[in-house]
C-alpha cells in the first residue's frame, strides 16, 4: 500500500511507468499497422511489352528504362527491388534483384514475387486453358486432315512423276526411231544439193549453147537473105530466081532447125526435179525444227520431272512438319506446357553472407547509440544536480565552453569503445582496413550527435533517475524506429522520412554499406552529409538545453 | 563607498510575494550580516543577487553599475558559498581550484600563486593535493571558501556558512571571514545565528517576511533597544512584534 501511495503520488513514477511504455507500445502498433507491403518501391525494366507482372497491393511500381538507371536506384535503397524482364526465344524471362542486405525484406519480396509470377502463370493458364483446350481439338482435327491431304496430293505427285517418267521414256524412244530416219535424210542432203546444181548447171549449158547455135543461124540466115538481096538485078534474072531457087530452100531449112532448136529448147526443162530438190530440202530443214522441238520437249520434261520431285520433298517436308506439330500439340494437350516464365532471382550487392558480420553493424550501432546517449547523460546529471553546477553557472564562463568540453570527454570515453570495436572487426572479423575511414567518420559523426542529444537530455531533466530511464527509453525507441522491427522500406513515405532522419538509421546503414556491401567513401557522401547536418543540429539543441536548464535554474 | 545598492527588489513564487520591494546598501570593505527566520528570503534574494535567479522588480547596482546586462563582467568579482560544498568532491583543493579559476579566465599561474596564498589563509597547505571527499567537515568548508575566493572577488557572498558546525569550527570559519575580510574583500553573509552574527558583523540587516525591518551596525541596535542585552533579544523582540 505504501509503494502503490508513492508511486501514485510522485509524477515522475508516472510517466516511466506508464507514458514511456505507452509512448513506445504507440510507436511500435503505428510503425506494425503501417506497415504494408504497397510500400515497397519495385523497380521495372520491362523488355517483353506483352507481358504484365500485376504487382498491385505488393509495392509501388516505378518504370524505368534500363536496367542501369534501376540498379542505380537499388543501390542507393530507392527502391527495394529491380525486376528485368526480358524476352528469351519469344518467352518472358524475368531477372529479380533483390536488396540482399536486408534479409527480411529480401524475402517477404522473393516470396511475393514468387506469388505472383505463379499467379500471374496460373491465371495464364486458367484463362487459356479452356480455349486451348476447344481450339486445340479443333487444330488437332484440321492438321489429321491436312496431313491426309498432304498425304493425298503427295501420291498424287508420285503418279504424276512416274507418269512423266513414262512420257520421257517414250519421247526417248520416238527420238531414237527419228533419228535413225533423220539422219539418213539428212547425210542425203549435200547429195541432193549437189544433183540440183548440176541439173542447174547442165540446163544453163544447153540453153547457152542452143541460144549460140541459134544465133549462128540466124546469122546465115541474115547473110544469105543479104546476099540474095544484093544480087537481085544484078545477074539476070534468071541466075537469079535460080539462085534464088537454091538459097530460099536453105532460108528455110536454117529456120526448120531453129525452130527444131526452140522445140528443143523448149522440151529440155529441169524444172520439176528441182523444185522437188528443194522440197526435200525444205523438209529436211522441217525435221531438224521437230528434231530441235523434241529436244525441248526432252528438257521440258526433265525439268518437270525434277519439279515434280522438288514438290515431292516439299510436301514430304511440309507432312513431317505437320507431323511435328501434331507431336507438339499433343504434348500441349497432354499439360506439359506450364506458361514458359523463366524466374531468376539474383542478388544486388555482392554482400558478404557472414551471418556475424551482417549483424556485426547493428551490433555496433546499438553499442555507440547506447553507450554515447547514456555516457553524456549521466555525465551531464552527475554534474548538475552537484552543488558545484551552481558555482560553474554563476561563472562567467560561456554555455558553449561547457558543452564543448563535457562533448569532448564524452568523445574520449566513447572512442575507447570505438577502439574496441575496430580492434574486434579489423583483427578478428578481417573487414579490410581501406574501410577504416568511412568506419571512423560514420562512428564519429553519430556518436557526437548522441552525445550532444544525451547532453540536451541531461541538462533538461535534471532528475537522474527519470532522466537515465528517458535516455534508455529513447535508445529503444531509436531502436524500435529503425529497421529492426519493420524494414522502413514498408512504411508510408512520411514515416520512412522520419526513421531516415535518425542518427540511429543513419549509422546503422553507413555501416552496413562499409562492412557489408563494401561501398567507398565516395557514395557515402550523402548520409555522411546528413549526419553532419544532425550533429549540428543536436549541438545547438544541446545548446538551447543548457540555456533552458539555466534559465529553468534562475527561474 | 556604496559597493552593492539593492532597489526595490521584489520576487513572488506564484501567489506568494517572497521579497517585497527590497531596498539596502553594502558599504566597501565591510561585513554584512542578513539574519532573518527560515523562509524569510535570504537565500532568493541571495540567488538573486548571484543571477541564479530571476528577479519581478528592482534594480541592484554594483559599483554605481547596473548588474543586470553585465553579469558576466561583474561575477567576475564576486564570490559566493553556500552552507552546501559547492565544489567537485572527486577532486583535490588544487584541482578544483585550477578548474573553477580557468571557469574565471584566470591562468594556471596565476591561479597556483594565488591558491597558495588561499592554503596558506585557511591553514589548508598539507591537503593542496587531498581529495576533498577525504576532507573533515571543517575543512570541506574552508575549501569551499577557498575555492569561491580564488579570482579574488571584492565581495564573497555567503548564504548560512556555519550551518552544521560546532561552535568551535563554526568560530575558527569565523576568523577566516575576518581575515578575507582584512584583504579587503567586502562580505555578504546571511545567518539565523544572531551571536556569531553580533560579534563578526560591522553592520547587520534584519529581514521579517520579505522585507528588510532594520539595518544598523550591532552596537546600534544594542543602543536603539536597551532593554536588550543582546542583538538575539532584539531580533526576537522584531520577530514576534506583529506591527512590524
Amino acid at each position: 500500500m505504501k509503494n502503490l501511495k508513492i508511486v501514485a503520488r510522485n509524477w515522475t513514477y508516472f510517466i516511466v511507468l506508464f507514458i514511456f511504455p505507452f509512448f513506445l507500445i504507440l510507436t511500435s502498433s503505428i510503425l506494425l499497422n503501417s506497415s504494408n507491403l504497397a510500400n515497397i518501391k519495385i523497380g521495372m525494366v520491362n523488355e517483353y511489352p506483352g507481358f504484365y507482372l500485376d504487382t498491385s497491393g505488393v509495392g509501388n511500381t516505378i518504370n524505368y528504362d534500363s536496367l542501369d538507371e534501376c540498379m542505380y536506384y537499388l543501390t542507393n535503397y530507392r527502391v527495394s527491388v529491380c525486376i528485368h524482364v526480358k524476352n528469351i526465344d519469344n518467352k518472358p524471362n524475368i531477372d529479380v534483384y533483390l536488396d540482399n542486405t536486408r534479409r527480411l525484406i529480401e524475402l517477404y519480396v522473393r516470396q511475393t514475387i514468387l506469388d505472383r509470377v505463379f499467379r500471374e502463370q496460373a491465371k495464364n493458364i486458367e484463362t487459356t486453358s479452356d480455349f486451348i483446350d476447344s481450339r486445340m481439338s479443333t487444330y488437332s482435327t484440321s492438321l489429321d486432315q491436312t496431313y491426309n491431304e498432304v498425304l493425298e496430293v503427295e501420291k498424287e505427285l508420285e503418279n504424276e512423276e512416274i507418269l512423266l517418267y513414262k512420257y520421257r521414256e517414250n519421247l526417248t524412244r520416238m527420238r531414237t526411231k527419228f533419228d535413225q530416219t533423220y539422219f539418213q535424210i539428212k547425210n542425203m542432203q549435200p547429195q541432193i544439193k549437189n544433183i540440183k546444181n548440176d541439173l542447174d548447171n547442165r540446163q544453163n549449158d544447153v540453153q547457152t549453147q542452143i541460144n549460140s547455135i541459134k544465133n549462128e543461124i540466124n546469122n546465115i540466115e541474115n547473110n544469105l537473105i543479104k546476099a540474095k538481096n544484093y544480087i537481085n538485078g544484078k545477074i539476070p534474072a534468071n541466075d537469079y530466081l535460080y539462085f534464088s531457087s537454091l538459097i530460099d530452100p536453105s532460108i528455110q531449112s536454117l529456120q526448120n532447125i531453129e525452130n527444131s532448136l526452140n522445140n528443143i529448147q523448149s522440151s529440155y526443162n529441169n524444172q520439176e526435179i528441182i523444185n522437188l530438190l528443194n522440197n526435200v530440202d525444205e523438209m529436211i530443214y522441217k525435221l531438224d525444227e521437230v528434231r530441235d522441238t523434241l529436244d525441248n520437249v526432252d528438257q521440258d520434261l526433265n525439268d518437270a520431272i525434277k519439279r515434280m520431285s522438288n514438290a515431292k520433298n516439299r510436301v514430304s517436308s511440309f507432312k513431317n512438319k505437320i507431323k511435328e506439330m501434331q507431336t507438339e500439340i499433343e504434348n500441349f494437350q497432354s499439360g506439359n506446357n506450364n506458361g514458359g516464365i523463366g524466374l531468376n532471382f539474383l542478388k544486388a550487392f555482392m554482400a558478404t553472407d557472414n551471418l556475424v558480420l551482417v549483424a556485426f553493424p547493428f551490433v555496433i550501432t546499438v553499442i555507440i547509440t547506447f553507450s554515447s546517449l547514456v555516457l553524456s547523460n549521466r555525465f551531464i546529471l552527475n554534474q548538475v544536480n552537484k552543488p558545484s553546477y551552481q558555482r560553474e553557472i554563476i561563472s562567467p564562463t560561456k554555455d558553449v565552453s561547457f558543452i564543448v568540453s563535457d562533448y569532448l570527454i564524452n568523445l574520449f570515453f566513447v572512442s575507447i569503445q570505438v577502439f574496441v570495436l575496430v580492434l574486434i572487426g579489423f583483427v578478428w572479423f578481417g573487414i579490410p582496413i581501406y574501410k577504416l575511414p568511412a568506419f571512423l567518420i560514420s562512428i564519429l559523426l553519430a556518436s557526437s550527435s548522441f552525445i550532444f542529444i544525451g547532453i540536451s537530455i541531461g541538462y533538461l531533466i535534471k532528475s537522474e533517475s527519470l532522466s537515465t530511464l528517458f535516455t534508455i527509453f529513447l535508445v529503444m525507441f531509436l531502436m524500435i524506429f529503425s529497421d529492426m522491427l519493420v524494414y522502413s522500406v514498408l512504411l508510408p513515405t512520411f514515416l520512412k522520412f522520419l526513421i531516415n532522419l535518425s542518427p540511429f538509421v543513419i549509422l546503422n546503414s553507413i555501416l552496413n554499406d562499409t562492412i557489408i556491401v563494401g561501398k567507398g567513401m565516395g557514395k557515402l557522401v550523402l548520409p555522411i552529409f546528413r549526419l553532419c547536418i544532425l550533429v549540428i543540429s543536436s549541438f545547438l539543441i544541446a545548446y538551447l538545453s543548457k540555456k533552458a536548464s539555466r534559465e529553468n535554474a534562475i527561474q | 563607498m556604496e559597493l552593492v545598492k539593492f532597489q526595490d527588489i521584489k520576487k513572488s513564487f506564484g501567489k506568494k510575494e517572497v521579497l517585497k520591494g527590497i531596498s539596502f546598501s553594502i558599504e566597501n570593505g565591510e561585513i554584512c550580516g542578513l539574519i532573518g527566520m527560515s523562509g524569510c528570503g535570504k537565500t532568493t534574494l541571495f540567488n538573486i543577487l548571484m543571477g541564479l535567479m530571476n528577479k519581478d522588480k528592482g534594480e541592484i547596482f554594483f559599483k554605481n553599475e547596473q548588474v543586470k546586462g553585465n553579469l558576466n563582467k561583474i561575477r567576475k568579482e564576486w564570490g559566493f558559498a553556500t552552507q552546501n560544498s559547492m565544489v567537485f568532491e572527486e577532486l583535490s583543493i588544487k584541482e578544483n581550484c585550477l578548474y573553477f579559476g580557468s571557469l574565471y579566465g584566470l591562468k594556471k599561474k596565476k591561479i597556483k600563486e594565488r591558491l597558495q596564498e588561499l592554503l596558506k589563509l585557511f591553514k589548508l597547505i598539507e591537503f593542496e593535493n587531498e581529495l576533498v571527499r577525504n576532507l573533515s567537515g571543517g575543512m570541506k568548508k574552508r575549501a569551499n571558501l577557498l575555492v569561491s575566493l580564488i579570482h579574488s572577488p571584492s565581495l564573497l557572498i555567503l548564504d548560512e556558512p556555519t550551518v552544521g558546525l560546532d561552535p568551535i569550527l563554526r568560530n575558527i570559519l569565523w576568523s577566516y571571514i575576518k581575515d578575507i575580510n582584512k584583504t579587503g574583500t567586502t562580505i555578504l553573509i546571511s545567518s539565523h545565528l544572531t551571536d556569531e552574527i553580533e560579534q563578526n558583523c560591522s553592520s547587520v540587516l534584519i529581514m521579517k517576511n520579505g522585507k528588510i525591518i532594520a539595518e544598523a551596525a550591532p552596537e546600534e541596535y544594542l543602543k536603539k533597544y536597551q532593554k536588550y542585552k543582546d542583538l538575539g533579544g532584539v531580533f526576537e523582540m522584531l520577530m514576534n512584534n506583529e506591527n512590524i
